[in-house]
């Protein structure tokens, strides 16, 4: 028995290197985010937007005295793969995770999180996010049924569609998305006469389209992604569907237009105030420096609000003077209009963002935005 | 004692102290490889020992998976009370879908058995009894819990994946030099032979299904918990194709051999996020030069399978 020796010895070899080389004193900082996969382009943002920050501040001095070291996963936008990503991260003895973009994989990683103290700030809009009402998790963004109680008085009220049909993937941002977007439609009156589900990433949906045609809407509400959103816009211009088509917030990012192609022009997106739009002086300064960095601006307005929440935490830990994250969340939670780069950011104690301003937007022939709201 | 025994023992005895120099991110990685193990075994007993052609094992791994999920989240058992049935009903589906189809020779029962796996994905995606969690999975399930005391620590669930692949070795090891073994030996060497010898095909490959499924069911259960959430994507059709390829590349019926194959898929791309991508092209490329130049695995079964009784003066 040559060969157990040998096992043995590589065994004890890996183990004497794991032990030497976990000293050094830093703080770090996770980065959950689908860094590859359909929702690269986030993912890489909030990434990029994260790493940006932290060597700002290593060059201003670092935190309480220690430098601070990003630690990236990347989740593929999917919840496996996410939830491989929360062990990964917690083993690297992380303060907090920043991520992800979908609120599945934000789900999925949560209660890891949730029983190894780390702390976690996520765009996630899903309404179950906030259900645990966990202590280490803070949603940066907002939450669906906010948007779509906003998105259904604009439909009903302001442009008295009749018939509206929602459609969703099967994800769980967008079946939330969906469902609470229908029922605030019937509450406000409107008349969803359809409500269907698409497979993300299917590339062809005319099957369901023409199934929409026949039924004459006014209007078509899609709660999904933009991956697929802006085929799904091309598609209906090719079968000839009048409709307006109205995206919800997943749909604002640059590919939506470079998928839906010329058909872009007119679709209204409705969505919390994108990059350029922010009036706030940290957004522009934030962005400015971005763009300097990686020689292009965020994709959209997610990756921000992910570094809204990083610098909230960073905050936190700075005025607390303390690295424990139940001290840091104590203090996050009565949180008040911290200047953030999508405006002030407080917490309510169940880790949800207050604020519920949204824009609707119509994308114009040249793919910009142009604000139409009120 | 023979070279294979010595082997699984000295494989135990290197992971039974595993812990004792090992970190927390180690340990994990420790995690993943005892599990794997345990399901790549359970494929050998079905594709190396029986030589049944079976590209569907994610759907078993898969089933064990979300039986302890669904029945924690959805029904609130503890942990440890879902193992049963994470046991149970891999093995009777198993039975129910492969009695039909056991007859099949090579590449169809291959065939059906993907089939297996795309329906099982499919039944989990579309949330066909509101209680699989679509294709986001489920989340939030529960560590396991001992009179009140919760085994929270990575080191719990270490050791029971180790007691669990001790189990697996013991079963291989009992099977070797049963009834059983001797069967699958005949069947899996020419089953036509066996056959005429009166060996009941049918009875000891659906013997084998059975508890290679009911394994993988275990290591299942053992996976959703590690991680506390499960999703679709975990066991579609490429992860059974791996599960297959590492017992042939490996070598069937080799346990270093499965065990090596089990290391460079599943435990190199923990290491080495670098080769996280790398890993299939560096698998299929193994999968292609073993084919050519060491068809019968990178480690295969020199004398290990044959039984004792026929080597004469050894026991």
């Amino acid at each position: 028995m040559r060969i157990l020796p040998r096992v043995a010895a590589s065994v004890a070899v890996c183990a004497l290197l794991v032990t030497a080389g976990s000293a050094a004193d830093v703080i770090k900082i996770g980065v959950q985010a689908p860094i590859t996969g359909k929702y690269a382009n986030e993912g890489q943002s909030i990434d990029n937007g994260v790493r940006l920050v932290i060597d700002q501040l290593n060059a201003k001095g670092g935190l309480l005295g220690k430098q601070l070291e990003v630690v990236s996963c990347d989740d593929e936008g999917k919840a496996q793969k996410a939830a491989i990503c929360a062990r990964k991260l917690v083993n690297e003895g992380v303060l907090a995770v920043i991520g992800s973009y979908t609120s599945g994989a934000t789900e999925a990683a949560q209660t890891t999180y949730f029983r190894n103290k780390t702390l976690q700030t996520s765009d996630g809009t899903s309404g179950s996010l906030t259900k645990q009402k966990y202590w280490t998790f803070f949603r940066n963004s907002f939450r669906n049924s906010d948007q779509a109680a906003f998105t259904a008085t604009y439909l009903v009220k302001e442009k008295g569609y009749k018939n509206i049909v929602v459609i969703s993937d099967y994800s769980g941002y967008s079946v939330d998305l969906a469902d609470s977007a229908a029922k605030s439609i019937k509450s406000e009156g409107g008349n969803v006469i359809y409500q269907g589900k698409i497979k993300s990433g299917t590339q062809n949906f005319t099957a369901v389209l023409t199934k929409i045609k026949s039924m004459n809407p006014d209007a078509i509400y899609f709660a999904g992604y933009y991956t697929d959103g802006g085929l799904i816009r091309a598609q209906q211009q090719q079968l000839g569907i009048k409709a307006d088509f109205i995206g919800g917030d997943a749909n604002d990012n640059p590919d939506f237009v470079k998928l839906a192609g010329k058909s872009a022009e007119g679709t209204i997106l409705v969505n919390f105030p994108t990059a350029e739009f922010l009036p706030y002086d940290a957004a522009k300064i934030f962005i400015k420096d971005y763009t300097a960095k990686y020689g292009k601006a965020p994709s959209s307005v997610w990756a921000l609000m992910n570094v809204d929440g990083l610098n909230a935490i960073l905050h936190a830990a700075k005025e607390t003077k303390s690295l424990d994250t139940k001290t840091i969340s104590n203090y996050l939670h009565t949180l008040r209009d911290f200047p953030g780069i999508t405006g002030p950011v407080s917490f309510r104690e169940d880790g949800e963002r207050i604020n519920t301003k949204f824009n609707i937007y119509e994308i114009q022939a040249n793919g910009k935005y142009k604000i139409i709201n009120k | 004692m023979n070279k294979t025994s010595m082997i699984s023992l000295g494989f135990l005895v290197v992971m039974g102290v595993f812990p004792f120099f090992a970190d927390s991110a180690w340990l994990a990685v420790g995690i993943t490889f005892l599990v794997f193990s345990v399901v790549a075994f359970s494929q050998d007993i079905i594709l190396g020992r029986a030589g049944a052609f079976h590209m569907g094992h994610a759907a078993f791994f898969g089933l064990g998976a979300y039986t302890t999920a669904i029945l924690n989240t959805q029904y609130g058992w503890p942990i440890l009370a879902t193992w049963a049935p994470a046991v149970i009903i891999p093995v009777a589906v198993a039975l129910i879908t492969t009695a039909p189809i056991i007859h099949l020779r090579g590449d169809y029962l291959l065939v059906t058995t993907i089939g297996i796996n795309i329906i099982f994905l499919q039944v989990l995606e579309n949330n066909l009894f509101g209680i699989t969690g679509g294709p986001n999975g489920i989340f939030g399930i529960d560590v396991v819990t001992v009179f009140g005391f919760e085994l929270f620590d990575q080191i719990y669930m270490y050791y029971m994946a180790f007691i669990l692949l001790g189990i697996t070795l013991f079963i291989m090891r009992t099977l070797d030099g049963s009834k059983f073994g001797r069967a699958m030996f005949y069947i899996n060497k020419d089953d036509v032979a066996a056959q005429s010898m009166g060996i009941d095909i049918r009875y000891y490959k659906l013997y084998a299904f059975a508890i290679g499924a009911g394994l993988a069911g275990a290591a299942g259960s053992m996976f959703v918990v590690q991680y506390s959430a499960v999703s679709p994507e975990a066991f579609d059709v490429m992860q059974s194709i791996m599960f297959f390829t590492i017992v042939l590349v490996g070598g069937s019926a080799s346990l270093p051999g499965v065990l090596l194959g089990t290391f460079v898929m599943f435990v190199l791309p923990e290491i080495f996020r670098e080769f996280e991508t790398a890993r299939y092209l560096v698998f299929g490329l193994a999968m292609i030069l073993t084919m050519i130049l060491r068809p019968r695995g990178i480690w295969p079964v020199k004398f290990g399978n044959i039984p004792a009784f026929l080597k004469k003066g050894k026991k």
